[in-house]
């Protein structure tokens, strides 16, 4: 390798393709996730007082007991997360893109948390 | 599940995967928090206070034994929250503790949050040989530990107001 080549790979270097796929599988994971618990995106419904389930978002209903969507929500959730992260191991990103990927992560949980705090107002508001 | 039932009584089979629930993040809990406290506390030579002891360890060694822990109390906390759900909550909501649920609500959404954060932790760890996201791992493992303590206190007042025994 000649010296400007050298040069150049140095002033923009890229960032290993496993990080860069676990850091946006993360991301794009915990911002699904919120996401399906604001807007009922369940893969599926789950009753557990009659162990039954039914694709997709379904409502409570007096013959199948509570309905459950946590489960379904981490699957939808870790589908759209794999896609995405493996997307974006096919490209080549930069160290500083993936550093601030990187720090997206860790912030996302705490600029998440009033989101998912107020989600939660059936529960203070009750009290 | 029927085989089980047959041998030991269903709240004998939901004690034992609570009791294991507990011991799991216990574990987790104290690997989480020597992890954390190596990287806030500056390393000083050992033999001093307590505190450098428990802060001096090799940081990097916990990742693997995180991911598990986390991975195994989940699975366990998943399956124990399809019984919350009918035997737990419903009697809660009938004697009107709101908050406690709320409470309990959001440790489920930041341990699940907390499990979507494990590839981005176990990769900083693991793949970053040179040190370039040194500060972003510190703050994602810290989050972690956060995450952690909160769910373990949540669920240890749960386990009060309505776990085991009752």
């Amino acid at each position: 390798m000649n010296a400007p080549q050298s040069k150049l790979l140095h002033a923009n270097p890229s960032c290993d393709k496993r990080i860069i796929a676990c850091v946006v599988f993360s991301l794009i994971a915990c911002i699904g996730y919120v996401a399906c618990d604001l807007y009922k995106l369940p893969l599926f419904t789950y009753y557990p007082a009659v162990n039954e389930f039914v694709l997709g978002f379904a409502k409570l209903t007096e013959s199948q007991g509570p309905a459950m969507y946590w489960y379904g929500w981490l699957c939808t959730t870790t589908i759209l997360g794999t896609i995405v992260g493996a997307c974006a191991s096919l490209i080549k990103v930069s160290l500083s893109v993936s550093k601030f990927l990187a720090h997206t992560t860790w912030l996302a949980v705490w600029a998440l948390l009033p989101v998912l705090f107020n989600s939660l107002n059936y529960y203070w508001t009750h009290a | 599940m029927e085989l089980i039932y047959n041998l030991i009584s269903v709240e004998v089979f939901w004690s034992i995967l609570l009791i294991l629930h507990g011991l799991i993040s216990v574990a987790l809990l104290g690997g989480l928090t020597h992890q954390s406290l190596s990287l806030i506390v500056k390393r000083r030579q050992r033999n001093q206070n307590i505190l450098d002891r428990f802060a001096g360890v090799q940081s990097a060694v916990y990742t693997n034994a995180v991911c598990v822990l986390w991975i195994v109390s989940f699975f366990f906390g998943g399956w124990i929250y399809s019984k919350y759900r009918v035997a737990v909550r419903i009697p809660m909501e009938q004697q009107g503790i709101w908050i406690t649920q709320g409470l309990f609500e959001l440790k489920e959404h930041l341990v699940s949050l907390g499990l979507f954060l494990l590839p981005a932790y176990y990769a900083l760890w693991t793949f970053d040989k040179d040190k370039v996201f040194q500060n972003s791992t510190k703050l994602l493992t810290l989050t972690l530990a956060a995450i952690c303590w909160y769910s373990f206190l949540i669920g240890h007042i749960v386990n009060n107001v309505r776990g085991f025994g009752s």
